[in-house]
């Protein structure tokens, strides 16, 4: 593998000591694990108190302190979470875009999740989504000692999810990485990748040239995956179009994350690369500070 | 009149001109940009190959009219003001909607309001008018009126249907709109409101005069028979004798025609229990002053009632609910398609998908609990409940997974279940033999609560006879459907029917219906109020005064709009002659 990207994912597992991995939101009725989330929640770990307000459940009244305060009381309780993660890359050309921070961006992303797995306690797997998706070498370990990661296929994640379903981990978290451009329907790309998952994040990791249009002048487009070139006037309307094409690619993708129980974040690779500040992540949720 | 410009400093943006030509001179090269998709490039116009020949072509007629966009974009930018003269003056017009701005003397309040208000604004030249209708809550008519047509077009819509008007809270809703704008409130009769002279003026348009008038209306349904209430005041100040007549709505046949003797102020109250008892009923009064109140349509009350079906071994328990519930009109007690089962056995009832369970657990092992209990107080089943001093005696290890409504500790005494498809579970853990709960004013509150609880979630009107602005509360068949409002006046609305009630609230009189699923239900909004009906206290008079001195001042009138609209049409040009040639050049 390349060393720079194994430098990449040094840089990824520093920044990662910081963070740790949020606990979902939303959990699927009846599954419950052995780690804490931070919401109140059905477990037997008390988190807090709170007065009782009419509409509440007289189940988690306080009665100890009812007795002592003449007070009603309520337990809040933490939830219950599983505790492994998947980390899903996409290794398509188009995330190794040339004069971009894109694949430092992807890769410092992935080893950060796996820092922040275990800054968690929680287990992790690095998979890699080619040709077909794949299981990174030495995935499980440090992200250091990670192999095999190669940004050159030019299938996009949707087909390769379809040529072979990974094994990824029932109940666990997973986290797919991508710059979701390609023509697909997002839902069934984030069906598969939700089934059987207890939560999934979606972190769209785009370029500063994708997600803002070149400057106005003739422009001879060269798409980085598939070779094909496209000339170009770039005027105002042209870059606001630009922006609506993105704009809505992202809504489907969010549509469709709404729809199967995730949750989508976008950054740009050349802001998060600078000092590692994923402040987008911890204000999804997805991430916490350590 | 004269010209001048308030930022000269802007014809420094005449450089842009040379900018403009060097960009012409570089603009005609293609740089290479290398994208992750070309999926975002989709639907953009995609030039000619090589599309120098193509600028060369179209850079002249292109580079003027830029050149004079430049040139009038900097125009506006020095903002060029025209010296004139405006007598422009900004109104907030509060009209008072209740319904004896319509008593007829002369003329109604409302005519010479709306004379005077016109008046008014023709007086001051140029205005620029907010209307504001004074109802129950005050809603903004309209605003940015500019045209006595338009003030005339949007005075059709002061209907004066309203019971009453909150003119308090109208004028305040007016403060917080009002910037230096004259507030001119019009009414019938003297306000309470302390009135300051500057921008608030009030002017009274009534006619003090007699009126006789029904001031309330009810057709109930007790006990199965059917009465009739009526109210009719003389709100004069001498004695008056008038007819009152009672007739069927659809054939018109006489039910009572009586004269009636009323002296000063007085209300007259009839009690009958008409013979056509569930037909819908119009009483009439003779014509006078006021008209909209002196008929009122009836329709009789819909009598909702709970088919109760009670299933319980244990004769005391059986004993106590009969007896807490027989006394109550709305139940009949029936064991076919009961909306209301009370059983104290835990076997599973095939009940069909309309009736709800009260199941009672009446454990041999019952422990008796003098409190403290603990009661969830938003909601229906507990309304009135007090049960300081009461013995209730329950299961210890009672579990169920339901909401708890009452306990005794941490034990569960009253339980609800999720309302799924129309059905609802109610757990009572409760030993009836070593418990006071029967025996205290809790019992027979607890039914009456359920009961009614039960009557609430049935489909259909909650009553059928409203006073204007009252809202109206439907029950609907199908809660994630649609139902259809026919109003008096013939307007049909689509209601959406996302919760378990519909709220609307009416001021338009007369019938209106309801259609759900072909179903219709109909209901009758009456005009009823004393305080409306009571003219005798109407004037006309004027308080405050407002300031003269804003009505005539000098302004300097902005000149870039022109420019700017100049600006526009060149470019507008200039679009349209680049999507040609682009179209051209495409072709090629």
């Amino acid at each position: 593998m390349n060393d720079i990207y194994r430098e990449y994912l040094r840089d990824g597992q520093n920044a990662g000591l910081r963070y740790k991995i949020a606990s979902p939101k939303s959990i699927q009725r009846g599954i419950v694990g052995s780690n804490l989330g931070s919401r109140s929640g059905c477990s037997l770990e008390f988190m807090d108190h709170r007065e009782y307000i009419p509409g509440d459940d007289l189940r988690r009244v306080d009665w100890n302190a009812y007795a002592r305060s003449d007070k009603l009381t309520i337990n809040l309780y933490r939830d219950e979470v599983m505790p492994h993660i998947d980390i899903v890359i996409d290794t398509s050309l188009s995330m190794a875009l040339g004069d971009s921070e894109k694949t430092r961006a992807t890769l410092g992303l992935a080893a950060l999740f796996a820092q922040a797995a275990m800054n968690s306690n929680f287990t992790f797997t690095a998979w890699g989504v080619g040709d077909i998706c794949h299981q990174i070498q030495n995935g499980q370990e440090l992200p250091a000692v990670w192999d095999g990661i190669d940004f050159s296929s030019q299938t996009n994640c949707q087909d390769a999810f379809r040529r072979g379903l990974p094994k990824w981990q029932r109940n666990g978290i997973r986290i797919f990485l991508s710059d979701l451009l390609w023509l697909g329907n997002p839902h069934s790309t984030l069906s598969i990748l939700s089934d059987g998952a207890s939560t999934v994040f979606v972190v769209q990791v785009l370029a500063s040239v994708d997600a803002n249009p070149p400057e106005c002048g003739n422009i001879r487009l060269h798409d980085s995956e598939t070779g094909v070139e496209k000339d170009i006037f770039i005027d105002a309307t042209a870059q606001t179009k630009y922006k609506e094409n993105l704009s809505l690619h992202q809504q489907n993708w969010s549509e469709a994350a709404r729809q199967v129980g995730a949750v989508m974040t976008t950054v740009v690779a050349e802001d998060i690369v600078r000092n590692w500040e994923l402040d987008e992540l911890v204000l999804s949720e997805v991430l916490d500070i350590a | 009149m004269n010209f001048l410009l308030s930022f000269p400093l802007a014809i420094w943006a005449l450089v842009a001109i040379p900018i403009l030509i060097g960009i012409y001179l570089l603009k005609n090269r293609f740089r290479k940009h290398t994208v992750s998709s070309l999926i975002l490039w989709m639907n953009q116009r995609q030039t000619k190959q090589g599309g120098i020949i193509f600028e060369k072509i179209s850079a002249p007629l292109l580079f003027i009219i830029e050149l004079l966009t430049i040139i009038m974009l900097i125009l506006a930018a020095t903002a060029p003001l025209l010296r004139a003269m405006t007598q422009r003056s900004d109104y907030i017009v509060i009209l008072d909607n209740s319904y004896s701005m319509l008593c007829e003397t002369t003329s109604t309040p409302k005519e010479r309001a709306m004379n005077d208000i016109i008046r008014t604004l023709n007086e001051s030249g140029e205005f620029n008018a907010i209307f504001i209708l004074a109802s129950r809550k005050p809603t903004i008519l309209a605003s940015d009126v500019r045209s006595i047509e338009r003030v005339k077009d949007l005075l059709k819509g002061w209907d004066c249907r309203c019971e009453s008007s909150q003119l308090e809270a109208a004028v305040s809703f007016a403060n917080e709109l009002s910037n230096k704008a004259r507030v001119l409130l019009v009414t019938d009769h003297q306000t309470q409101m302390v009135i300051p002279n500057g921008a608030f003026e009030c002017r009274a348009y009534g006619e003090s005069a007699g009126n006789v008038a029904f001031v309330n209306a009810t057709l109930s349904n007790n006990s199965n028979s059917y009465r009739c209430l009526l109210s009719i005041a003389n709100l004069c100040d001498e004695a008056i004798e008038t007819n009152l007549h009672i007739s069927t709505l659809e054939t018109g046949k006489t039910i009572l025609d009586k004269e009636i003797a009323l002296k000063p102020k007085e209300t007259y109250r009839l009690i009958f229990e008409p013979l056509a008892a569930n037909l819908p009923l119009i009483a009439k009064l003779p014509n006078d002053s006021l008209a909209i109140d002196n008929e009122v349509v009836l329709f009789p009350e819909p009598k909702k009632k709970a088919r109760i079906a009670v299933q319980l071994k244990d004769e005391v328990l059986r004993e106590s609910v009969n007896k807490a519930i027989s006394g109550n009109s709305n139940v009949s007690f029936s064991k076919t398609s009961p909306h209301l089962l009370i059983t104290d056995s835990q076997e599973f009832y095939d009940v069909g998908n309309n009736c709800w369970i009260l199941r009672i657990h009446s454990d041999e092992d019952a422990q008796a609990y003098l409190g403290p209990f603990v009661m969830d107080n938003s909601h229906p089943l507990t309304e009135g409940l007090g049960l300081d001093g009461l013995i209730w005696a329950g299961q210890t290890d009672f579990t169920n997974s339901m909401r708890p409504l009452i306990t005794a500790g941490n034990v569960p005494l009253l339980l609800v279940g999720d309302r799924v498809s129309g059905v609802n579970e109610i757990v009572l853990n409760l030993n009836a033999k070593i418990s006071t709960v029967t025996r205290s004013p809790n019992w027979p509150i607890f039914l009456y609560n359920l009961v009614n609880w039960r009557i609430a979630g049935m489909p259909g009107l909650e009553k059928t006879n409203y006073i204007a602005g009252v809202p109206v509360r439907y029950s609907p068949q199908n809660i994630s459907g649609s139902i259809k409002l026919i109003s008096s006046q013939n307007k049909i609305h689509s209601i959406p029917t996302a919760q378990e009630q519909v709220v609307i609230e009416l001021n338009e009189t007369g019938i209106h219906t309801i259609v759900e699923d072909d179903v219709e239900h109909e209901f009758v909004v009456n005009m009823t109020s004393y305080r409306e009906s009571d003219i005798t206290k109407a004037t006309s008079q004027k308080w405050g005064q407002w300031d003269e001195a804003k009505l005539f001042w000098w302004e300097y009138r902005p000149l870039d709009w022109l420019f700017l609209l100049i600006a526009l049409g060149l470019l507008v040009l200039h679009r349209f002659i680049t999507s040609r040639q682009l179209e051209g050049a495409r072709r090629i």
